[in-house]
């Protein structure tokens, strides 16, 4: 039987035995079999003795039962660490990040408790998946929409808690953004409800999301105070209509005011749905084919700025690209679409291509046949096919970890990380996945994509990790920091945060030992660690 | 999700059992899984054989893309709504890992698996992992048949129910078979309900 650091066999049994007196002998996990479950498929210690794995689980199906098995932790000081689905591909998965504890699956506590579709509103458990929503929604024929990442099989709950975006609209993308009340077991069993769910039988959980007092949600994000047991999101009602169109610019000083009007667009949310500037000229737009021969030997020559202009005028190959995505009416989108033609062309040369058109509600069949499902809220897993082997894929990963800085949302910022990180990765002798360009993720700001796979040989994960963390330091060395990273990684980027000498830390330290007095609860999560693990921090 | 022990407790194993005997003649009388589904990835060569072999066994050959989100939200998620359902197929290694995954919340596993990969010099590389009996008999098999794709689906379409000691191999077929018209790796698996294991 594996153990937690530090806890003999005996008092850990005693404790396995007391969970299981809460949630039934099936419900709590010790057999390498089934602890193989809550390995993170993704890790970069893949093989390595720091890969962090589990001692146990233990997976409850009522928020009565997360309580008691919280108190029986605290009383045994056993390391507990709550995922929802585990599905975090990326950026831990199921496994904790401190090696031992025991994960509390909250994956059967997966009821839908309320949709409301005149508000637009839902409070669902942290087992519910982004398929389970959307599944729900078209069985009741409701005039509701999800907002999803890629791939939809993970938790509305766990993916806002880790900041996690989707494609629609502003206020829904931001799926931290668009929760609306939260219910929390503290580490010490006690049960609180924030925003309008603190007063008993209020009627606006889910729709106003400040309550009363001091706003504590964020304390229950990308952290370790309490595990989420219930959270309300609002939702996106079903439009008419969603249009799309791509605005394409040839020279590269383009960039700039391409990014400004794209900028101005989102901030009057003309255009306020998730898309990214993409390089036809230089990488390949998203999903393209593979370049033409004499694209392929430009690239491959990579010569100046000029050279690359006139292949771009030649060849009609557009050196920067933006799809524009607009949800509302048929008239509305058209005119929307036509207001972005007319702003995007006072870019001299501008060119433009309509997009998708689709009216709702969309048939079954009519579903299956869109390619690109995530704008349009539907979940798919496609994700996982587009890491296959193909011509331009030749040797997929298994699996892949993301750098990911956010920086300001301007064509200058662009080029100052473009460079810096195009410098470096010469400097180190590194060649990182994905395409340099900024992501319109969040509002009002970019950030850039950097992958690195993951292989199955520890030399490589190790020069990975070491990479990653250069890169996290010289990231903040220009002002730009991690929105969100792997277990792996967390106290590095946390150690960026540092103004004042670590005074956000140095805060959230002293909340941590007041609300978690034994350090039991996800020890170490985004670089929070109990006062009796301070000194022994991973790296 | 239920548990293996739930799932084995309500007799909810016994329901995805087959009760047909082995018709084989030289083999002994053995319970098989019933497969649900085989799933078959019509891009691949290798693929197409495993299905076509498949459906001549009287199996439900189910063709689907890389992406398998329609065939799991459509078909497979409903199915297992219900109770566990074994399912076998010959696919991308990406496709077996979302499978993978989504069977593990209805108490099932890999049972099997097989990693098919074409070697520069056009040979295949065959790394076996599952029950003694199976990589044995598939091993033997591929050594003196090179159309090792349909081989995988006479055994998994005659996977046994009860399994013995988990065995590993790894072995080579040579250039020039049928199933040898693809690049870089295939997998080839067996997903079922985990149940109590005997000795073999």
């Amino acid at each position: 039987m594996r153990t937690p650091p530090g806890l003999a066999p005996e008092p850990f049994a005693t404790a396995l035995r007391e969970f299981a007196g809460v949630v039934g002998k099936d419900w709590v996990f010790t057999s390498d079999d089934d602890l193989h479950l809550y390995q993170d498929a993704y890790s970069p210690f893949w093989g390595e003795p720091d890969e962090r794995k589990a001692s146990a689980a233990v997976a409850p199906h009522s928020t009565e039962e997360v309580q008691a098995i919280m108190r029986i932790a605290n009383a045994h000081k056993i390391p507990i660490y709550p995922i929802s689905t585990g599905r975090n591909l990326g950026y831990g998965g199921a496994a904790p990040v401190y090696s031992g504890s025991v994960v509390l699956d909250l994956k059967r506590m997966n009821r839908i408790l309320e949709v409301n579709e005149r508000n637009a509103t839902c409070l669902v458990e942290p087992g519910v998946s982004y398929f389970d929503l959307y599944r729900h929604i078209r069985a009741n024929k409701l005039k509701l929409w999800i907002d999803c990442p890629d791939p939809g099989w993970g938790s509305l709950i766990g993916n806002a808690l880790e900041r996690g975006n989707g494609y629609t609209l502003a206020p829904y993308r931001d799926h931290w953004g668009a929760h609306a009340g939260m219910e929390v077991v503290l580490p010490d069993g006690d049960l609180v409800r924030t925003g309008m769910g603190a007063m008993p039988g209020a009627k606006t959980w889910q729709q106003f999301k400040y309550g009363y007092g001091p706003h504590l949600d964020g304390l229950f994000s990308q952290s370790n105070f309490g595990v989420v047991t219930k959270m309300g999101f609002w939702m996106m009602p079903e439009p008419e209509a969603f249009r799309s169109g791509t605005v394409m610019v040839y020279r590269y000083e383009d960039l700039f005011k391409l990014v400004d009007i794209l900028a101005y667009f989102e901030n009057l949310k003309v255009m306020s749905a998730t898309t990214r500037v993409e390089s036809p000229l230089l990488f390949g737009a998203f999903k393209a084919p593979p370049p033409s021969p004499e694209l392929a030997a430009l690239r491959a020559r990579n010569p100046g700025r000029e050279e690359y202009e006139a292949f771009a005028a030649n060849n009609n190959v557009p050196y920067w690209s933006v799809i524009l995505r607009f949800y509302g009416s048929p008239k509305v989108t058209a005119a929307h679409w036509e207001y972005a033609r007319e702003k995007f062309g006072t870019i001299a040369g501008a060119k433009f291509k309509d997009g998708d058109f689709y009216e709702f509600p969309l048939s079954e069949v009519a579903v299956n046949q869109i390619m690109d499902k995530a704008p349009l809220g539907i979940p798919s897993l496609e994700a996982f096919s587009m890491g296959g082997r193909t011509p331009t894929n030749p040797t997929p990963s298994n699996g892949h970890m993301w750098f990911s800085p956010i920086i300001p949302m301007s064509g200058e910022a662009v080029q100052e990380c473009e460079k810096v990180f195009r410098e470096a990765f010469k400097e180190w002798g590194v060649n990182p996945l994905g395409l340099p360009l900024p992501q319109l993720y969040h509002e009002r700001t970019f950030f850039q994509i950097y992958g690195f796979p993951i292989s199955h040989d520890a030399e490589t994960n190790r020069k990975n990790r070491e990479t990653f963390k250069r890169m996290i330091a010289l990231a903040a060395e220009h002002g730009w920091g991690e929105y969100r990273t792997a277990p792996a990684f967390m106290d590095a980027c946390a150690d960026t945060y540092s103004f004042n000498n670590h005074a956000l830390r140095r805060l959230q330290e002293k909340l941590k030992d007041a609300v978690d007095p034994n350090g039991i609860l996800s020890a170490g999560r985004y670089g929070i660690w109990p006062e009796h693990l301070r000194k022994t921090r991973h790296e | 999700m239920s548990t293996r022990r739930q799932f084995i407790q309500t007799g909810a194993a016994l329901a995805a059992l087959g009760t047909t005997s082995d018709s084989i003649a030289s083999e002994p009388a053995q319970v098989h899984i019933n497969l649900y589904k085989v799933i078959v990835d019509a891009t691949f060569a290798p693929s197409l054989a495993f299905g076509e072999r498949a459906a001549w066994l009287g199996l439900a050959a189910h063709a689907s893309p890389s992406d398998v989100t329609s065939l799991w939200y459509h078909d497979l998620h409903p199915r297992w709504m219900r109770s566990a359902a074994p399912i076998a197929g010959l696919t991308s290694p990406e496709s077996l890992f979302c499978l993978e995954r989504l069977a593990w919340d209805h108490s099932m596993r890999v049972l099997f698996k097989a990693t098919h990969t074409a070697l520069p010099s056009g040979e295949i590389q065959h790394s076996l992992m599952g029950p003694r009996p199976v990589v044995e008999r598939l091993a033997a098999g591929y050594e003196r048949d090179p159309r090792w794709a349909s081989l995988t689906a006479d055994a998994v379409g005659r996977f046994p129910a009860m399994r013995g000691r988990s065995s590993r191999r790894i072995l080579r077929t040579p250039v020039g078979s049928v199933d040898s018209r693809f690049e870089g790796t295939l997998v080839s698996w067996v997903i079922g309900p985990v149940v109590e294991t005997v000795r073999a």
